[in-house]
């Protein structure tokens, strides 16, 4: 207080509760509480169950919240790379390879089992037979 | 019992600063009531709280707003109201300070009720302004100017009774 003023205001006592109220008010909350108990025992039964450790409950969820956030940031990228590829594109991709492949072989195949042609003279007359297909006996 | 000590430790300054705030003994009743209601209804509300008579102050504040708010439906001019029943402070032996009280009782009706709100727990909770500000849940500055705002109100209304009474 700092002045006389404040003083002298606070020097006048405020009047008490009525005495009569203290029962009536202490039997109404109680009877409202037991009221209460008797109409939502299943939610008072979870209530004694998660309340003892209110703040495990809290951390735990806490820990499930940062993995369901890790686990959504972190398995995004992974999830683009693993995108399913056009499965009938690629097996005709690889029939015509192999098809292409076998073509070549047979070819090499073929290639080997020709006799080797005789070496041609060179000159005009031979170049000649050459183009006309007509090899020297 | 915990209901029985709470009653015990804090109805009479709850009582106080609800029949200042709502200017009605009937709504300080039925606002006491709630308030226990609730406490009963919730026994662990006070688990963990340091500052039981500032925590019961804000739920007690709280209630005042509601009855405030209902009775405002009802009557614009509550606000302005003499007490309806009984007053705010205890009979004087001498008819002076009676008087002194019961214009004390008007001005304070006077105010608004967030600087009557503020006033009361300064001067007759006793509470700092940082306790205030908590239990009221407002900024520590607007509790300060609140006060004094309230109390140069009430210094001017009663100035000439004030100084007449002076030894």
């Amino acid at each position: 207080m700092n002045s006389e003023f404040e003083k002298k205001l606070t020097e006048q006592p405020v009047r008490a509760v009525p005495a009569a109220w203290r029962a009536e008010i202490l039997r109404e909350a109680r009877t409202a509480a037991a009221q209460q108990r008797l109409e939502t025992p299943a939610a008072t039964g979870w209530r004694s169950w998660f309340w003892p450790a209110p703040r495990a409950w809290a951390a735990l969820a806490a820990c499930w919240v940062v993995l369901l956030a890790v686990q959504l940031f972190v398995g995004a990228p992974a999830a683009t790379a693993a995108a399913p590829v056009d499965a009938p594109r690629l097996a005709l991709a690889l029939e015509a390879k192999r098809r292409a492949l076998l073509d070549l072989e047979v070819a090499v195949v073929a290639q080997q089992a020709r006799p080797a042609a005789p070496r041609l003279p060179r000159g005009a007359s031979g170049w000649l037979r050459e183009e006309k297909g007509v090899l020297p006996c | 019992m915990q209901l029985e000590r709470l009653y015990d430790e804090h109805a009479d300054a709850l009582f106080g600063f609800l029949l200042n705030l709502t200017r009605s003994e009937a709504d300080t009743r039925d606002a006491l009531q709630e308030l226990f209601r609730r406490l009963a209804l919730r026994p662990t509300l006070l688990a963990g709280v340091c500052d039981e008579r500032g925590f019961l102050l804000r739920m007690a504040h709280n209630q005042a707003i509601d009855a405030i708010r209902r009775r405002a439906a009802r009557d614009r001019k509550h606000e302005f109201q003499a007490l309806e029943t009984g007053g705010l402070f205890a009979l004087a032996p001498d008819p002076d300070t009676q008087t002194f009280r019961a214009a004390l009782e008007a001005a304070l009706a006077e105010l608004p009720a967030d600087q009557r709100a503020v006033v009361h727990l300064k001067l007759w909770e006793g509470l700092t302004f940082e306790r205030i500000a908590d239990a009221l849940a407002i900024p520590l500055n607007t509790a300060a100017s609140r006060y004094r705002y309230g109390l140069d109100k009430m210094r001017e209304r009663l100035r000439p009774l004030y100084a007449e009474i002076q030894p």
